[in-house]
């Protein structure tokens, strides 16, 4: 059973560390499409999208690249969960006020739509596993048992 | 170690474009350290709110002073129904004398809402062109050469990978980014400032 829980725990840091990597490499790399994706869901003032759009994919792959080390894992993954979670508001918030938008998560050109928000929604999966790994951990290691 | 030296890798490798020589230079020159390139259709209301709520203010602002090249390519899109007449009309009036050519961008665009309707784009461009080059303008849009032009444009942004207008490319320091939709003003603004430093 702990291998098992060994191999699930590498292959959740693969994932979760590969998506914010990979989110953040797309964006640094096309700053300005991003902008425009952020100005979409029409909640962040003007003055600060630029900033954002130019500095928010670095924390993105810093994370991912925290998450890969495996430094502090539950806080970083609980960090990145929490990310998540934000993102899926935002998403959520954005499609419920009927407002046409990119998701902008992985590339450009993809709208907000209910498949976007559950494929979102998955990645909280790897995360949730990781901050909660130890307890699991806990629940299916044997305990000792009193001598005789 | 691997991802992350693929990472740098792809993200130092600079992209490359295309020169292109066509195109109506609405502010700036080739020496400008900042080039901009937007593909846009008359007829499309994001180009509109493009053109009217940055790009005009990025030429009055920066082309001025030599920091900033804009450049329109046509591509009408085969859903507006006058978008390429209008079209004609600017490419036209460019080689009829460029002086036109600012005003009429600013007059096609601000009246879009009328002429997309009614399709009288003649009454749009009399306010620009004096009487007396409007029937000489009239006849120069029926040149094929200006047909070609466009069709050119069209091709040019087809190759580069334009979908939707309106679609930008920002060229500065060897690299360039591409941007589809509209971009507020003070985003370009910030952009530009980045690129100028």
């Amino acid at each position: 059973m702990s291998n098992a829980l060994l191999a699930l725990h590498w292959i959740c840091r693969s994932v979760l560390a590969g998506v914010f990597i990979y989110s953040g490499y797309v964006k640094a790399r096309a700053t300005l499409q991003f902008a425009v994706a952020i100005t979409g869901y029409r909640l962040i003032p003007d003055a600060l999208v630029f900033p954002i759009a130019e500095y928010f994919p670095w924390v993105e792959i810093a994370l991912g690249l925290l998450i890969l080390s495996g430094w502090q894992i539950r806080y970083v993954a609980g960090a990145a969960g929490a990310l998540l979670l934000f993102f899926i508001a935002l998403l959520s918030t954005t499609y419920a006020r009927g407002i046409e938008a990119e998701c902008g998560c992985f590339g450009f050109g993809e709208p907000i739509s209910p498949l976007t928000l559950v494929r979102d929604g998955l990645f909280l999966l790897p995360a949730l596993f990781l901050v909660f790994e130890k307890r699991l951990r806990a629940g299916v290691t044997p305990q000792p048992t009193a001598a005789a | 170690m691997a991802l992350i030296a693929v990472c740098v890798l792809l993200w130092c490798t600079p992209q490359t474009f295309s020169e292109t020589k066509s195109g109506a230079v609405l502010g700036g020159s080739a020496d400008c350290p900042v080039r901009i390139e937007v593909w846009s259709d008359f007829e499309c209301p994001a180009c509109r709110e493009l053109y009217l709520g940055t790009m005009r203010r990025i030429v009055q602002e920066y082309s001025s002073k030599g920091k900033v090249c804009v450049v329109y390519y046509e591509f009408p899109l085969s859903m507006h129904k006058y978008s390429k007449e209008a079209a004609r009309y600017t490419e036209a009036a460019a080689r009829l004398n460029p002086d036109y050519l600012l005003p009429l961008y600013d007059a096609l665009f601000i009246d879009q809402a009328r002429w997309s309707q009614d399709g009288s784009l003649e009454a749009t461009v009399s306010k620009v062109v004096p009487k007396k080059d409007l029937q000489q303008l009239k006849k120069l849009m029926h040149d094929p050469s200006i047909d070609s032009a466009i069709a050119r444009e069209v091709q040019i942004g087809n190759n580069m990978g334009v979908k939707s207008t309106p679609t930008s490319f920002i060229y500065s320091g060897g690299k360039h980014q591409k941007a589809e939709g509209t971009i507020s003003y003070i985003v370009m603004k910030q952009y530009i400032d980045r690129e100028l430093k």
